[in-house]
């Protein structure tokens, strides 16, 4: 791998916790966002013979520094920065170790005084680091308007003086979803490639920073069941009802399992909590050798009821196929709209119509799946999906 | 870090200061003030109340050609009341001040930040 190779993979980790580390100091948003890229610019030429041992702590500290800089440029350095100065980090310290510096930056961007619409995009930028260019598909807006509508954002911040600080307990309360939501995507876009550990830290943090709030507790225990079989689908993918529940790790379950149920003892269902129920519920196989399907779909109603998204539709509908059969689910597929092109849907019709004993139609699915699949693990399932569909 | 407050009404906020709750209405509003005041954060000398929007004049110039008009720039719901500065270190309490001000309820309260001193 050459520098810029690993350059990249730490920017992906780490350029949320460099930037946080600063404002964490009283660094200006704007000026520190120069200052972090100037850092990872830096990476590029200074990592060529070999990475520091600590990667992280080496751009925050080259980040500290030229913010520094930039500040003496523009204008007197302040008490509180001079401050920061003096706590310039070493080598060893390790910046990983303040997960709240970096939760006050989720809280920072969803602030009631930054526009609704650009508080995700926003996010996204400050913690992970993502151009205008690149969420311009995502939001569906052209890329200039993205990033105009980000600088006006963060000038705000600057001039309005909205500070990195977590916003006080009624505050946090309506702040959090958003916050929870941002850590899910981070978790996500990790799952696939790399060790989401970021996320994780996050998760666990937001349920210290929350004092127990049952949400957070259900985000952190929803991750801990996926994080608990992500071994089994690092080089193959296999679907949840064919893996050998042995294979799963049993501490992460059993964390999972306590924080689920000291959630639950709040009595204040939501989202989360039941995302991770039902994970609890697949887990259930790893004991009793079956799943209960039927708890399971009660479940994914009770989560369509507070998130009715098309992904919890299609969990319910694969959850129906199992426990009333290829006929009720098939019902209720004839009832999901689809808006465009969805993975998730072709795998779901496939196996319904594969039940059905529609094997047309189960190969025409099977084929739009693999053509859907974004990764040689998923393509390579449905490449054997098909061949066996037409050699039974 | 300063920021202003100012103050918008809705027609039948600004007609209370005729009204027979009049007292009530001033007495609010001095009692807002002087919280402010009392919790260090009012920039004395700094901001005014303002008289009905119905007193104001407009100005404006085309081209060098001026027009005046009766009345206040803009004809909405919420017009102009007042303003006052204050001193707090973050927006977030800027807005805590703003949420307990008398025409939040029915009004409105922008909070604004000062431009900084140019030296």
């Amino acid at each position: 791998m050459d520098a810029s190779e690993r350059v990249g993979e730490v920017f992906r980790e780490s350029y949320g916790k460099v930037l946080s580390h600063l404002l964490a100091r009283g660094f200006d948003l704007l000026r520190s966002e120069d200052a972090v890229s100037a850092a990872f610019a830096s990476a590029l030429t200074d990592w060529n013979d070999a990475t520091p041992p600590n990667p992280e702590a080496w751009l925050c500290r080259v980040a500290l520094h030229r913010v520094i800089d930039i500040e003496r440029r523009e204008r007197r350095i302040t008490p509180l920065e001079s401050l920061a100065e003096a706590a310039d980090p070493t080598e060893t310290e390790d910046p990983t170790m303040f997960p709240d510096e970096r939760l006050r930056l989720f809280f920072l961007c969803t602030h009631p005084a930054i526009a609704p619409e650009i508080q995700t995009p926003l996010m996204l930028q400050l913690v992970l680091g993502m151009s205008a260019e690149s969420m311009s598909e995502l939001f569906l807006m052209p890329a200039a308007t993205l990033g105009q509508r980000l600088v006006r954002a963060k000038r705000k911040i600057r001039d309005a003086q909205i500070l990195p600080e977590l916003p006080n307990p009624e505050e946090f309360q309506q702040r959090l979803p958003s916050v929870l939501q941002a850590i899910y995507g981070l978790y996500s876009r990790d799952w696939g490639t790399t060790e989401p550990t970021e996320a994780m830290d996050l998760a666990r943090s937001l349920v210290i920073a929350s004092e127990g709030d049952p949400e957070a507790m259900g985000l952190f225990a929803l991750l801990l069941f996926c994080e608990s079989r992500r071994a089994v689908v690092r080089d193959v993918y296999v679907p949840l009802s064919q893996q050998d529940p042995s294979d799963w790790d049993p501490e992460m379950i059993k964390s999972a399992e306590q924080l689920l149920q000291a959630a639950a003892a709040h009595k204040s269902p939501g989202r989360f909590q039941l995302e991770a129920a039902i994970q609890s519920a697949h887990v259930q196989r790893a004991f009793t050798g079956l799943p209960s399907y039927v708890q399971i779909a009660r479940l994914y109603e009770a989560l369509i009821a507070v998130a009715p998204t098309t992904s919890n539709r299609l969990g319910h509908v694969a959850a129906t196929l199992e426990a009333n059969g290829p006929e009720a689910a098939h019902a209720l597929l004839t009832k999901t709209q689809l808006t465009e092109p969805y993975l998730p849907y072709e795998a779901v019709c496939a196996h319904v119509a594969l039940r059905l004993n529609d094997l047309a139609a189960a190969r025409n699915h099977a084929e739009a799946a693999r053509a859907l699949s974004k990764d040689t693990k998923t393509a390579a399932y449905w490449a054997e999906m098909i061949q066996t569909i037409q050699n039974p | 870090m300063k920021y202003g407050l100012i103050f918008y009404e809705t027609s039948a906020q600004f007609s209370e200061r005729e009204s027979e709750s009049a007292g009530q209405y001033w007495g609010a509003w001095s009692a807002y003030i002087d919280q402010l005041d009392d919790a260090g954060v009012l920039v004395r000398g700094a901001g005014a109340g303002l008289q009905v929007p119905g007193s104001a004049t407009t100005l404006r110039a085309t081209a060098g050609e001026l027009t005046i008009q009766d009345g206040p720039v803009a004809d909405t719901k919420e017009q102009l009341a007042g303003l006052v500065v204050i001193n707090v270190p973050s927006l977030d309490e800027a807005m805590t001040w703003a949420k307990l001000a008398p025409c939040t309820e029915g009004g409105a309260v922008e909070v604004r930040p000062i431009l900084p001193d140019p030296s």
